[in-house]
């Protein structure tokens, strides 16, 4: 059920590109392959096909052509000396390149940016390229606001633009398509976003003599321990077992419930095959009764309900907590800065527990949830295209081939000017990943571990990631180890994943009735795990459905 | 003090500059406030932005119609009248006794710097003291809950607890607000004829009878104004205040009606809904707003038309 993102999910996005600038690699070696084709517009782009040629035009326009897009500013987005948010990097590489001039037709603080569009949108005043969520997108679909996007998508998007967003048998794009018609990009985030990997204070785990868990009921015996045995041998009762903030759909919530084979805050397949609310099935009952048990011996923080993620971030930097189910990029953030604070904390990485031991089946989100889009009013929807196309080369490409010259020297610019500024945060048009990118690196960088053979790095991320980030040491070193060699090995044990039964477009109950009934699923939830009885569960799945939710499953039901 | 005056025709030609000086600020009223209320015709469409007021469909009460059958409303509405009048009772009653109290204080720099402390909070925007405020009443280590631990009080969860938010909400926004409120009335303190206090004195009457029956009579129609001002505001429990600070653990007693419109309007996008709601609020406050001048005329005599 696509659903508004709770703020700790944007978290989520804005420090996942962290990991992402730190992978780029550094490959200087593909410079002198095909210059000519980005400059000049005849050039045949690789593999296309031969009447599209003719017309397509990959390279610089003739013309300037100009561009209005909706642009943030805020934590995580900083510009080096001369640059800003109207011209720096991005802005100057898209117009020497492809001859696109950006420009910003508003600029918001990043947290206030949804609410920004969605004023944009009522309002009717729309820059030219957007990047929206779901919800967003169908709201401008019903309201005539936007481009169909199918044929220029076809005829200009490259191989590696395709091959990345079209992952996983074109799942993003589904939510976009309408009656033949394509109204939105996706921009793909990395698939491991939403995905679950427990982090464990080792040195706690040893001072107390205990096992990384594997079932619930070791994790119930370590949560125990940590909250009453003091693990951090100060002489206070202090510290916190397992990390939890407020909100729905937070990773320590999803992995708990995962064992139990609950997946709330989705659409789930019951057993006979029909299409039902995760939240509302009896495993989400075990799982709350199981949280209930957690918080009553003092395993979160008993403001939980009240805190968001970065009071989660502030405990774990400060070495309060001993667990934490987070995503495969948290040892850049905030593992590494509790090794800042405790030089001798450990944390190592460990598929989340399940019921008897057995193999874990974590929830997954979909790892597009948004999608650029572009007004119906703008001539030159294909600039779009272009754009991605650079940004792809640039970005995530490891044989750049319309555009290595602009490769070299982003990367150029990551190890010199921007280095250490999140300079990917502000690509033109709007930044987006690979989402199977920093699963193949950690691949290779095991074998090569493994095997110590270094023709195992084939990828140019993979020998940057190796040489200039893993071998210099230091904390950034002993981030990454812990993310490819680790977190991203947990990830790949995973050997299935249960995703939302319905990735469709929000259907008009879910946009009516949407504000209620989370309402109603937050207060019930929280107050559960707080100590109310479990029969506010029962209560709650009544409600839940008197409420709407009989009409979303109804309305699901016949779209599908 | 204030009375009902009774104009007289008005002399155009020698007032007309004046009238001249009044157009600017008219005009902004009209553009600002008077223009805007065409949008309330989304109350009553399906809004579509690309249509506009006039192109967009017609759904009728609608809008009205699902709200009412919300099991919300009848929450919001109860708890945004439970904590404006609260807070309405509270914002009158402490700025009075606390002007009161400081004029009876002789010593001038101690009058100033109290009033200066005080006044204080009122220019600390909510965002801000949304932050301080759930590191002050945290359980652990909080100020406030170690403080009452000294009288073996608590700990209490101040912001999570539906049995004490409303409290909460009353009691900070009290504090932030009365030294900045307490300025009217100590405006109105000082306003009062040093001839009746002298009068009272002859007539042997103590300090007690002297607030009780010249002070209080003096200051009376200001705190009747006051008043009447803010029962026409009886709807805003406090968007900023709330939104900062509340919870899905305090949905029960917290959510307001303009926090709910806030979540069904700006993150939702369910323009007609939210501006259904918004004009049901409007529509409350008008009426309310004139019986209580209707109140204020009849037993203060105060009228403002």
């Amino acid at each position: 059920m696509p659903r508004r993102q709770p703020s700790t999910k944007s978290w989520l996005h804005l420090l996942t590109v962290i990991t992402l600038t730190t992978t780029v690699a550094c490959s200087t070696g593909n410079t002198t392959n095909n210059n000519s084709s980005v400059n000049d517009p005849a050039a045949t782009p690789p593999d296309s096909n031969n009447t599209v040629q003719e017309e397509t035009n990959l390279g610089a326009y003739p013309e300037t052509v100009t561009v209005s897009i909706g642009a943030s500013v805020g934590a995580g987005i900083n510009y080096p000396e001369g640059e800003s948010v109207e011209d720096n990097i991005h802005t100057r590489l898209n117009k020497e390149m492809l001859n696109i001039q950006y420009e910003n037709k508003f600029v918001v603080e990043a947290s206030k940016m949804s609410e920004k569009i969605n004023l944009a949108i009522a309002s009717n005043d729309l820059p030219d390229v957007l990047l929206v969520g779901a919800e967003q997108l169908q709201k401008m679909i019903k309201n005539d606001q936007l481009a169909d996007l199918s044929s220029v998508y076809d005829s200009y998007a490259s191989d590696e633009l395709k091959r990345n967003l079209e992952y996983q048998d074109r799942v993003s794009f589904a939510p976009a398509e309408m009656d033949g018609k394509l109204y939105g990009i996706p921009a793909p985030k990395d698939y491991g976003n939403s995905i679950p990997v427990m982090y464990i204070r080792q040195d706690w785990l040893d001072e107390l003599g205990l096992e990384p868990p594997q079932t619930m009921d070791e994790l119930t015996a370590v949560a125990k321990a940590f909250v009453e045995n003091d693990p951090d041998q100060n002489g206070q009762k202090d510290t916190y077992a397992i990390s939890l903030e407020s909100g729905l759909n937070t990773l320590a919530m999803d992995a708990i419930a995962a064992a139990y084979g609950a997946y709330p805050g989705i659409m789930v397949e019951d057993e006979s095959g029909n299409i039902v609310y995760g939240s509302t099935q009896p495993q989400m009952k075990e799982a709350l009764g199981k949280m209930q048990e957690l918080y009553a011996l003092g395993a979160f923080d008993p403001e939980f309900g009240i805190k968001d993620y970065s009071v989660t971030v502030e405990k774990i930097m400060a070495g309060k907590v001993g667990i934490l189910f987070g995503a495969f990029w948290n040892p850049l953030y905030p593992l590494r800065q509790n090794l800042e604070n405790e030089p001798d904390a450990q944390w190592n990485a460990y598929p989340i527990p399940t019921l008897d031991g057995g193999e874990p089946t974590p929830k997954a989100l979909p790892f597009t949830n948004e999608w650029l889009v572009v007004s119906k009013d703008f001539e030159h929807p294909e600039a779009i295209i272009k754009s991605m196309n650079l940004w792809t080369d640039m970005f995530i490409s490891s044989t750049p081939e319309l555009f290595p010259e602009a490769q070299t020297r982003w990367y150029e610019a990551l190890s010199g000017t921007h280095k250490g500024l999140e300079a990917h945060n502000y690509a033109r048009p709007f930044f987006f990943d690979s989402p199977f990118g920093n699963l193949e690196v950690g691949r290779e960088l095991r074998e090569y571990q493994a095997t110590n053979d270094e023709s195992k790095l084939v990828s140019a991320k993979a020998k940057d990631v190796y040489n200039n980030q893993i071998k210099p040491g230091g904390l950034q070193g002993w981030a990454m180890e812990k993310m490819y060699y680790e977190a991203e090995a947990v990830l790949d044990s995973y050997e299935s994943l249960t995703y939302p039964a319905f990735v469709g477009a929000a259907t008009p109950s879910m946009l009516s009735k949407g504000s209620t009934l989370g309402k109603l699923e937050s207060e019930a939830f929280v107050n559960i795990i707080m100590g109310a009885s479990l029969d506010t569960f029962d209560e709650f799945v009544t409600k839940y459905h008197k409420l709407g939710g009989d009409d979303i499953l109804e309305e699901i039901q016949s779209a599908s | 003090m204030l009375r009902y005056i009774r104009f007289k025709p008005v002399n155009w030609r020698r007032n007309w500059p004046l009238h001249l000086m009044l157009l600017p600020g008219l005009a902004m009223l009209a553009v600002f406030q008077y223009v805007p209320m065409v949008g309330i015709v989304i109350a009553f469409q399906d809004f579509v932005p690309t249509r506009g007021f006039f192109g967009s469909e017609w759904v009728g009460l609608e809008h009205f119609e699902f709200m009412l059958s919300l099991p919300d409303t009848a929450t919001i509405v109860m708890n945004t009248l439970i904590i404006a009048v609260m807070k309405i009772i509270m914002g009158l009653l402490v700025p009075v006794v606390f002007a009161l109290l400081l004029n009876e204080i002789r010593h001038h720099l101690v009058k100033r710097t109290v009033q200066t402390m005080v006044y204080f909070p009122h220019f600390l925007s909510w965002v801000i003291l949304g932050g301080i405020l759930v590191d002050v009443l945290s359980m652990n280590g909080g100020a406030v809950n170690q403080i009452l631990s000294w009288f073996g009080l608590g700990p209490y969860f101040f912001l999570g607890d539906p049995g004490l938010f409303r409290g909460v909400i009353v009691v900070t926004d009290v504090w932030k607000e009365f030294g900045f409120s307490a300025i009217i009335y100590l405006a109105a303190l000082s306003g009062i004829n040093p001839v009746l206090y002298e009068a009272a004195v002859m007539d042997g009457a103590t300090r007690w009878r002297q607030v009780w029956h010249v002070t209080l009579p003096g200051i009376m129609p200001i705190v009747v104004l006051m008043a009447t001002l803010s029962i026409g505001g009886i709807l805003n429990a406090g968007f900023d205040q709330i939104f900062n600070l509340y919870s899905p653990l305090v949905y029960k007693t917290g959510d307001i009606i303009d926090t709910w419109v806030y979540r069904a309007g700006l993150l939702d996008m369910q323009y007609g809904l939210a501006t259904a709601v918004g004009l049901f609020k409007s529509v409350v406050g008008l009426v309310l707003i004139s019986v209580s001048y209707w109140a204020a005329s009849r037993f203060a005599n105060y009228r403002i038309f």
